[in-house]
């Protein structure tokens, strides 16, 4: 990908438009009904009309029931791109990062990008919202039978390398809870408000030993959209625009290979020096960090690939006084994350990223938020995407 | 130790083939030795090169956890501890962990396969679980 600088700078890609949809607990609307609204609600956002909307991209979730049809729902003709997308966790940056290449290249003028999933239902447990999908055979059906409880078994096993690679603590993790539950008090959107102490985390049930319950995200039925243009288009809209300075992706491909550095190192650090290679800047000039948080561990891993922190200091560096939450050095995750607010995958971290850019996060907002780098994590570490946006002064 | 019942499909058919016999059957590589986990596949045109081999059945314990899970008719959690083993041949192996202390520190813990039934009836499949190699942990302990 070439360095921003030499591309042209009226065709720049930028985020003009966001929509989030109600989040958490909201039964009735299906995961592409929650989608269509996301999408209505981003083109009203960025001062658009649906049928300006030239491109589309889709990610359904978990429950992968969003698909192209949505094209129809929203009544968009004649689209010159269109596609259904999938790298789990990582992809809401993907499609940004599609997105930006399409908009940048001419190949389309106004992409939506949109994730909606509605996995929740009335009367059952978020613990049992993903249940019963995994097929009973074959080799899927023998980590059910072994005892293999989903993602968290398998994030678990990574954090406890870490763990006794390095000395990382629980009460480290926590501290990431703590800070993010603060923040989350300061968003509107948040599911979970009321604050949380070190001492609610330690003594939160195990769910998979090392995690704690509130060391991993919520589960939640929703929708977000943001609209894709250029900048010279994007000058004239309602909102102000959030350049996509830098973008970068990363997929080892190393899982079950001996000398896997599985819960060490992820894709994390080839993707996050790339992209912020990409936008012409370095951590240091970060301002703002939206990192996605399907665990605490997760965050304090991708702040030690990304270069915040040495290998193996995350820990240290998340639980040192005065580094993280509301008045800390390091805004981080400044909507609660998925932790604490919602959990749309990959739109979680982007979409707080995006109201960080603008300016508009209210009392949470950062006082200095001209670069933020967002990140987006899929699979089992497997996936990992890289966004790097600017505030309007980027354009 | 209770284990839920596991079927066979296309892809996993010749691996349980094998459990059937005692035997956990890894993958190799003809041309370069290479051992790799019985889910890999060859590239068209390579199944030639590679074959079935049965694991010595020894390996060590890279990670582990302990699993949570409620029963109705339990009050107290059920632990269950679950690794990531790598074998001696090399390929890592994610697995159900059994008789291990799940409050002790098992990292490096050696550790020995055991082919056991995942259900009662005879269509379930025998399943691999690993167990620790005791004679060999208590010499690796005692050297330290």
């Amino acid at each position: 990908m070439s360095a921003r600088g030499d591309r042209p700078a009226h065709r720049r890609a930028a985020i003009v438009g966001l929509g989030l949809t109600e989040m958490g607990k909201v039964y009735g609307p299906t995961s592409q009904r929650f989608a269509a609204e996301a999408v209505r609600r981003a083109a009203e956002d960025a001062g658009i009309r649906l049928s300006d909307i030239d491109g589309l991209l889709v990610s359904a979730g978990v429950t992968r029931s969003v698909d192209l049809s949505l094209q129809v729902d929203l009544g968009l003709h004649d689209l010159r791109l269109l596609t259904q997308m999938q790298a789990f966790g990582s992809t809401a940056g993907a499609m940004v990062q599609y997105a930006a290449m399409a908009v940048e290249s001419g190949m389309a003028d106004t992409v939506a990008c949109v994730f909606a999933d509605a996995p929740l239902q009335p009367g059952r447990g978020s613990g049992s919202a993903y249940a019963g999908r995994a097929a009973p055979r074959g080799w899927s059906g023998l980590l059910d039978a072994s005892g293999f409880a989903g993602p968290n078994t398998f994030y678990a096993l990574a954090a406890r390398r870490h763990m006794r690679a390095f000395g990382t603590t629980s009460e480290q993790l926590g501290a990431v809870a703590v800070a993010q539950r603060a923040w989350a008090g300061m968003n509107p959107l948040a599911q979970l408000r009321d604050p949380i102490t070190l001492a609610d985390h330690q003594e939160s049930r195990f769910v998979v030993e090392p995690f704690h319950l509130l060391d991993c995200c919520l589960v939640s039925n929703g929708g977000v959209a943001v609209i894709v243009t250029t900048a010279d288009r994007a000058a004239s809209l309602a909102q102000p625009p959030v350049s996509v300075m830098g973008w970068a992706q990363a997929h080892p491909g190393k899982r079950m290979r001996r000398d896997d550095d599985f819960g060490l190192v992820s894709g994390a650090a080839r993707s996050g020096p790339a992209a912020l290679k990409m936008a012409g800047v370095g951590v240091d000039d970060v301002d703002v960090l939206e990192l996605y948080d399907c665990y605490t561990f997760t965050v304090l891993l991708t702040l030690e690939d990304y270069g915040f922190c040495g290998k193996g200091e995350g820990g240290a560096f998340v639980s040192e006084p005065g580094v993280l939450g509301p008045g800390g050095s390091l805004p981080l995750n400044t909507g609660g994350g998925q932790l604490s607010s919602y959990y749309m995958w990959g739109m979680t971290p982007l979409a707080e990223g995006v109201i960080q850019a603008r300016g508009q996060g209210g009392e949470r907002q950062a006082r200095r938020h001209d670069v933020v780098l967002v990140s987006g994590n899929g699979g089992y570490l497997d996936h990992h995407s890289t966004l790097v946006l600017g505030s309007a002064s980027a354009l | 130790m209770t284990i839920d019942p596991v079927a066979r499909d296309t892809a996993s058919a010749d691996f349980f083939d094998g459990t059937r016999g005692g035997l956990f059957l890894l993958r190799r590589r003809r041309s370069t030795g290479e051992y790799l986990d019985p889910r890999s596949l060859p590239l068209p045109g390579d199944e030639a090169d590679w074959e079935y081999v049965a694991a010595r059945g020894g390996g060590r314990v890279v990670s582990w956890a302990t699993v949570h899970s409620r029963k109705e008719d339990r009050p107290e959690a059920v632990r269950t501890v679950v690794g990531i083993v790598e074998l001696d041949e090399g390929p890592w192996w994610w697995c159900r962990l059994d008789d291990v202390d799940p409050d002790a520190d098992l990292a490096d813990l050696r550790v020995q396969v055991e082919v056991v039934p995942s259900g009662p009836a005879p269509e379930d499949e025998m399943v691999p679980v690993f167990r620790p190699a005791r004679l060999e942990h208590a010499e690796s302990r005692s050297a330290r």
